[in-house]
């Protein structure tokens, strides 16, 4: 005989069931069931309309409170510089087709930083060459001619096995920090913007946050696996660029 | 030094809305929930995250620890408060007269009248339409409590508003 505190109980486990249909949560088989016993149960429909309509006064209500943030705070996100990263979460591989991405990047920063397309570092064979060759490195400069330095900061893997490199590249004229990644041809610059990096003495000057960010956003977005250690740059180097499954 | 990535960092102002929603509803005040976010933001910012973090279920989870650490706070204020002013019952700890009267006034009350635990996870569920097992994530609670808090905030709502 059913007593109070059972028809309380059995009350509590439909609500539940309820709940969890309106939620999606309801296993394949729970969802016939129960959809079977709400045809047959006007109560047990009311009770789920109920719910559904306190859901949508709960969203009304929730919507119609100012909810938005105050802008000191979304300046303090802005303005906060961000890490520098060797490595790259599963997460955030491939949101967009990287193909599209590498084709648009060049153009995106050349928005972005105001810089004629024409007036970029080009990749010729000697920086190629470079890039083919030089190892990452968190300091020091490899002299590649009468009137360029270059320092290869990291070596990320990118979609269709590509290799991507992150590098800076300074001359007398110019600084650059960018993104090349290795083609069917030779290195394809992917983006690429001013950078005050070397001091009139020789010395090293961090980029501004401003300047890094859309290299550190197109890396963010761009590469499928963490950076690689030394000696894995290496061991790909050594096979000239040929890519390793093992890797 | 930097604590977060460029991702971290979009991720993070992307969830900006949410989380103050989030705030709103685990203070049921909305000027605690504009202290609690900028709390919780800075909080972010000092101490970052793991570079394979998400950076918005990371700062759920801070937002949650301090507001946790804030009630603890107000418990032992409020011993001492008790004794030394009497007839004062505003604690800071929300002030519903203080709201808007809205022509929801009814069911906004019956909201802020649900026991926390169960207001954040209808919120969470019904309104950002996140799923159990975020939820449960992001409060660090099992599954099956997540599930019966939400179907008891239903229920209660359902007896509060009929």
């Amino acid at each position: 005989m059913a007593d109070i505190h059972t028809l309380d109980i059995a009350g509590q486990r439909d609500d539940e069931l309820l709940s969890r249909l309106i939620d999606g949560e309801c296993s394949a088989d729970e969802r016939i069931d129960l959809e079977e016993r709400l045809a047959a149960n006007a109560e047990l429909r009311a009770r789920l309309e109920t719910f559904k309509a306190n859901d949508a006064y709960f969203r009304s209500v929730t919507t119609a409170r100012d909810h938005s943030v105050n802008a000191h705070v979304t300046n303090r996100i802005a303005t906060s510089p961000v890490r520098r990263g060797r490595a790259f979460g599963p997460a955030y591989k491939f949101a967009v087709a990287a193909s599209v991405v590498l084709a648009t990047a060049a153009v995106m920063v050349n928005n972005l930083w105001n810089t004629p397309l024409s007036n970029t570092p080009q990749i010729d064979s000697t920086l190629a060459q470079a890039l083919d060759t030089v190892p990452s490195s968190a300091e020091g400069w490899n002299i590649i001619d009468d009137e360029r330095a270059l320092r290869v900061v990291l070596t990320f893997p990118a979609a269709d096995g590509q290799w991507c490199r992150e590098f800076m590249l300074a001359s007398d004229a110019s600084h650059w920090r960018g993104v090349a990644c290795k083609g069917a041809e030779s290195w394809v610059t992917q983006v690429i913007g001013r950078e005050v990096f070397l001091e009139q003495q020789g010395g090293y000057r961090t980029a501004s946050a401003a300047v890094s960010h859309p290299i550190e956003q197109f890396i963010d977005h761009t590469a499928t696996d963490i950076a690689l250690s030394g000696n894995e740059e290496a061991a790909l180097i050594a096979r000239d660029w040929a890519s390793n499954s093992g890797l | 030094m930097s604590q977060f990535t460029a991702n971290q960092k979009a991720v993070l102002m992307s969830e900006l809305t949410g989380l103050k929603r989030f705030c709103s509803s685990l203070t049921g005040d909305l000027h605690d929930a504009d202290d609690l976010l900028q709390l919780t933001v800075e909080r972010v910012l000092e101490r970052g995250m793991p570079e394979d973090a998400h950076a918005g279920k990371w700062a759920y989870r801070v937002c949650r620890n301090l507001w946790l650490d804030e009630l603890r706070a107000r418990e032992v204020r409020s011993r001492y408060a008790k004794a030394e002013v009497a007839g004062n019952g505003d604690l800071g700890v929300s002030d519903a007269g203080g709201l808007e009267r809205l022509e929801f006034e009814r069911v906004d009350q019956a909201i802020n009248t649900l026991p926390e635990e169960q207001r954040t996870v209808l919120l969470l569920v019904a309104v950002e339409g996140r799923s159990y097992a975020e939820v449960a994530e992001l409060l660090d609670i099992p599954i099956g409590t997540v599930m019966s808090r939400v179907a008891r905030a239903r229920r209660s709502l359902a007896d509060k508003i009929a």
